[in-house]
């Protein structure tokens, strides 16, 4: 990425791209919140089947989250690796991380299509909707990331990554954790608990 | 490396039409997004037009209720965010980096790339008129009426499609200002040294970019439902079109925060100025901001009071509503305090803060009677609520924005709007503005409803609709006075780089500025910090009337011009013009964002030897 | 793989990080037990399953951001910023869900149970307004003996009548012919009072069904649905003696486009 003037003055001390990042972050939080808020919303107000409880498959999904922490490990290393400008452990590190994501995707996919399989599509019911479109838009972000860690990857590969450059990985960093938050939001929230919904059910008050 | 970063060598100067094309200059793309602006305000105005001629007399039929409701809905949308938001972008651009002691924004071609998404997203959703595909459904375009097949044709995902992509510029611009505010301030300025415009400036992109994602959903959820099968919004598959609306509105309420908190700011400039005072109650203006901004979020569903959420909802939110209107209150007495025993000097920007405060406090009194639900059950979809937002954006944010044009001009181009056309102008604008929306308040009490093509004449409503679109003619000859007043200022006497004896920073450097703004960062220390500098230096008896001194361009590293902004914008707009057309398109979009941003990353900030 | 030992007193240690790693696969695990019903936990906790999973996440979530994402380490502003984008999210999330489903019930039984049917209004002002007749044209239709004819009124949605009879063990056909240029109607006969509820689930059976729910023992008889310009007609047995209704049930138009149908 772009060799910055890492010693530019900032009014904080602290340096710009790591504040946008956080800002950005920020921002997602409320897309992804409008996204859970509609899956919320529409829990238990499919008029059709198929229901959660007929298709969420949690013990899979618990393997694909545990992928997914281990890929926000790789990522911590990959910039460990970055301070201590050991050029073999950033290119590893990185393609690991990227390849766990890979495999997060993976599983999405085949997840995905088994869903369909049984039934639930994105016109089918809400629940196929909400859940295709929330756990759509976070794989989208994952492959983002994915992209972006390969390019890095290549980049260290040439030898331009390193100590001085060390925030272009702290910056993919920050990025892949919090996708990898989000999904532990998901991941509570549409298999743990959602998973469990049945039919059309009376909503507490109602 | 250089096989990367394109096939064209990086630009280098500033000349012709690539010059603008290229520029990541915070100067130039106020000027962008000023003159883009101005554009859409026209088309904006002239639709406005079709619609008071059309209403103008009873039973009237200069237009098909089908083309109507297009242009009500595309009065309304590019007004919002093809004219105010853009306009009040163009001022952060200018005003922000030179009031702050900066040489940029922090992202000069994150900056560039804002404008040119918006652009091409404002285009996007025009290309609409081409194919004769309007968006009709209004500007909040309401679910079920959005979905098929109650919208077959295209308008409506012209319209999501475009406000995706818009917002998208929206977002990007937003977060440069914030990082900019917060990390390029001059030493010394501490945030509560910081001019009203750059704190208004902060809170507005904060909410830009807290709101827009909300947004984003909704439309994204919309267009899927229209495009993709979803039913998200469709009562018969049970999804809930108030969703919608909450998502909408979610976003909506602060956005109309995002709308008038730039003029606010603007008129915090401009009372000092030419009361010759410093501005009153500093802290209190700020702080007011700030909880405008968060309180911004607790009061969307006075949008909503006549849906059926509940008579609990609609309490709570009518308590929110009214709490709100406290801190605007709080401003506008301290602007009051401002000019009290100020020594005022009524310049045309002056008279349309002026007009600003007076038409605002309208405005807010007649939203004050909407935060109440049961009166708003009387008052929503009838043209009251129509007057209160046109007074409150009318004028309100377009006052401002006037008055900041007025203001900023000088510094902008070194001279000087003419002072005679520009009172003329601000008076047809203000005589206009009532006479177009003041009897539009007696019109809904007297139950005229929105959004209605015609009406009989056995309503009685004649009159005032007579007397509206009057009004209205009026504001097209203000408007043409502008331009007028623009025209001949071209040819007007330069004038000094401080023509105002005005506190900001921006004044204290040549007009127009130097690309570098500053020779060297200035050191704040107190607020108006200009005035506090011109006061010792007049103590001392060595008066400064002379602008910073200007030093060699080459010596002051500057970003390059880039031309990856543009590109990778393109590569963007047409993944939405994918989306209404060939998907092949999204992906040949795709492809060319994904090579911008690579040869973006690839680019360093300032070409290494270059220097222009 | 680096091991570092010269510590920069802001980063964890290799250690350290393989330890929040393991913290980390811990708790998805006791999540897992928790719900998995081989395990039965689950059936122990009922409802409390929802604050324990919550809880949990929310432990997880915080390692993640204070340990991975540094913000422990770093600059407190990157804290705020985020939590900034954070709690809006969370605290309008809620909002959001106390609107659909806890301050009232469901919004939309909250809705229905409070709707006022509109047949009681007419009742009002048929009993306060005998015989003067109302402006616009409610004409009653004879006994007929050949078909009923039936219209709306031009693009309005009512129909041009708000009265038709006929006599009970006759076979009864009604012709509607719609006149609007934009509107689709149909006309339904329903027994007396339900004609909103007739309506409410004919717009769930949708278009394809007429916008009537098919089976619906409410309905009489019902004609298909008449686009601009369309005549349809049905015939049916008059049913028993008694005052019944007919209404369009295209979705909205049972507000207004209605009458009664008396058999004698």
């Amino acid at each position: 990425m772009a060799h910055a003037a890492e010693h530019e003055y900032t009014t904080t001390g602290l340096n710009h791209r790591k504040m946008l990042m956080w800002v950005f972050l920020g921002s997602d939080c409320l897309f992804f919140g409008a996204l859970i808020a509609t899956y919320m919303v529409y829990r238990g107000q499919s008029l059709v089947g198929p229901y959660p409880i007929d298709i969420i498959n949690v013990p899979v999904t618990t393997i694909s989250t545990f992928v997914l922490l281990m890929s926000s490990f790789a990522m911590v290393q990959a910039l460990a690796a970055t301070n201590a400008d050991n050029k073999r452990g950033i290119v590893s590190w990185l393609l690991a991380t990227a390849f766990l994501g890979a495999i997060f995707i993976g599983f999405q996919i085949v997840e995905f299509n088994t869903f369909k399989n049984e039934g639930l599509t994105l016109g089918g019911n809400l629940f196929g909707a909400s859940f295709f479109t929330l756990t759509g838009f976070h794989g989208a972000h994952v492959t983002l990331g994915i992209i972006w860690l390969l390019a890095m990857a290549i980049l260290a590969a040439k030898g331009r990554v390193g100590s001085k450059t060390a925030l272009d990985v702290e910056l993919v960093g920050l990025y892949w954790h919090f996708v990898d938050i989000v999904w532990i939001v998901i991941f509570t929230l549409l298999y743990l608990i959602g998973g469990f919904d049945v039919g059309p059910v009376a909503l507490p008050g109602g | 490396m250089a096989a990367i970063t394109g096939v064209l060598a990086r630009p280098t100067s500033y000349a012709g039409v690539w010059g603008w094309m290229t520029t990541v200059d915070h100067k130039r793309i106020a000027v962008l997004y000023g003159v883009t602006a101005f554009i859409f305000l026209l088309i904006a105005g002239l639709e406005a037009g079709v619609v008071r001629m059309q209403l103008a007399s009873a039973d009237n039929d200069l237009i098909s209720a089908g083309r109507f409701n297009q242009m009500f809905t595309m009065h309304a949308t590019v007004m919002v965010f093809m004219v105010i938001m853009p306009l009040s972008v163009s001022f952060f651009n200018f005003v922000v980096p030179l009031a702050i002691g900066a040489r940029d924004v922090a992202f000069p071609r994150l900056n560039a790339l804002s404008y040119w998404i918006f652009l091409f997203g404002a285009v996007l959703m025009h290309i609409s008129f081409l194919v004769n595909e309007v968006p009709d459904a209004g500007w909040f375009s309401y679910a079920n009426l959005t979905e098929k097949p109650f919208s077959i044709n295209r308008g409506l995902d012209f319209w999501a499609i475009g406000l995706l992509v818009m917002g998208a510029a929206s977002v990007a611009g937003a977060l440069n200002f914030v990082v900019t505010i917060i990390n390029l301030r001059a030493p010394g300025m501490s945030m509560m040294r910081m001019p009203v415009f750059v704190w208004m400036t902060l809170i507005t992109s904060i909410l830009l970019v807290l709101a827009f994602p909300v947004i984003t959903v909704g439309l994204i959820e919309l267009t899927m439902d229209r495009n993709f099968g979803t039913h998200f919004f469709i009562p018969a598959e049970g999804g809930d079109p108030i969703l919608w609306q909450h998502l909408f509105w979610v976003f909506g309420h602060p956005e109309v925060y995002i709308l008038i908190l730039p003029a606010m700011g603007i008129v915090s400039e401009v009372f000092p100025t030419f009361s010759r005072k410093p501005l009153f109650g500093y802290p209190f203006i700020v702080f007011s901001g700030i909880v405008i901004g968060i309180m911004g979020w607790a009061v969307w569903s006075h949008h909503m009071f006549t849906v059926g959420l509940g008579p609990v909802a609609n309490s709570v939110f009518t308590i929110t509503t009214m709490l709100i209107a406290v801190p605007t209150g709080i401003k506008i007495f301290n602007w009051i305090g401002t000019l009290w025993k100020g020594s005022i000097e009524f310049t045309t920007s002056m008279m349309f803060a002026l007009g600003f405060v007076a038409l605002f406090i309208v405005g807010g009194l007649s939203g004050v009677s909407h935060a109440v639900s049961p009166s708003d059950f009387q008052q929503q979809d009838t043209y009251y609520i129509v007057a209160h937002l046109h007074y409150v954006l009318f004028g309100g944010s377009i006052m401002g924005a006037f008055a900041g044009i007025y203001y900023w001009y000088p510094k902008l181009t070194g001279k000087m709007l003419s002072e005679t056309l520009g009172k003329l102008n601000f008076w047809f604008i203000f005589i206009g503005m009532n006479l177009t929306f003041f009897p539009m308040h007696y019109l809904g009490l007297n139950g005229m409803p929105r959004r209605i093509y015609t009406y009989s004449a056995e309503f009685g409503w004649e009159n005032m609709n007579r007397l509206a679109s009057l009004g209205y003619v009026i504001l097209f000859v203000a408007f043409l006075i502008f331009i007028v007043n623009l025209w001949q200022a071209r040819n007007s006497r330069r004038v000094s780089h401080d023509p105002w004896d005005a506190p900001g920073l921006e004044w204290s450097i040549a007009s127009p500025p130097p690309p570098y703004n500053f020779a060297e960062i200035p050191q704040v220390e107190g607020l108006d910090q200009y005035w506090i500098a011109k006061e010792r230096a007049r103590a001392a008896g060595t008066p400064l009337t002379e602008p910073e001194a200007l030093v060699d361009p080459d010596s002051i590293h500057m970003p390059s011009p880039s031309y990856w902004p543009i590109f990778t914008a393109a590569g963007v707009a047409l993944i939405g013009g994918g989306l209404l057309s060939h998907y092949a398109i999204s992906f040949l979009g795709g492809a060319i964002t994904m090579m911008g941003v690579i040869g973006w990353g690839n680019e360093p900030a300032a070409a290494p030897s270059e220097h222009h | 793989m680096a091991h570092e030992t010269e510590q920069d007193t802001h980063h964890p240690s290799f250690k350290q990080y393989v330890l929040i790693a393991i913290i980390l696969f811990a708790i998805t695990i006791v999540e897992f037990l928790l719900i998995w019903d081989r395990v039965g936990i689950v059936d122990y906790l009922g409802a409390s399953k929802i604050p324990l999973l919550v809880g949990l996440s929310v432990v997880k979530f915080y390692i993640v951001i204070m340990f991975y994402m540094h913000l422990q380490f770093d600059d407190k502003l990157f804290t705020r910023i985020f939590i900034a984008g954070l709690a809006l999210a969370f605290m309008v999330g809620l909002a959001l869900l106390g609107l659909f489903s806890a301050m009232n019930g469901d919004q939309r039984s909250y809705a229905l149970d409070r709707a006022v049917p509109y047949e009681e209004h007419e009742a009002a002002h048929a009993t306060t307004t005998p015989g003067t007749g109302d402006t616009a044209g409610s004409e009653t239709a004879p006994v007929a003996a050949g078909p009923i004819e039936v219209g709306a009124k031009g693009n309005e949605l009512t129909f041009d009548t708000t009265s038709l009879t006929a006599s009970s063990g006759s076979e009864v056909t009604i012709t509607f012919t719609n006149p609007s240029t934009v509107n689709t109607h149909n006309l339904v006969i329903v027994e007396d009072g339900t004609k909103d509820a007739v309506s409410t689930d004919g717009t769930v059976a949708g278009p394809d069904n007429n916008w009537v729910k098919p089976g619906d023992s409410r309905v009489i008889a019902n004609t298909i649905l008449a686009g601009p310009g369309e005549t349809q007609d049905v015939s049916f047995p008059a049913p028993a003696p008694g005052t019944y209704q007919f209404v369009c049930t295209f979705p909205g138009h049972n507000f207004t486009m209605f009458g009664d149908f008396v058999v004698n």
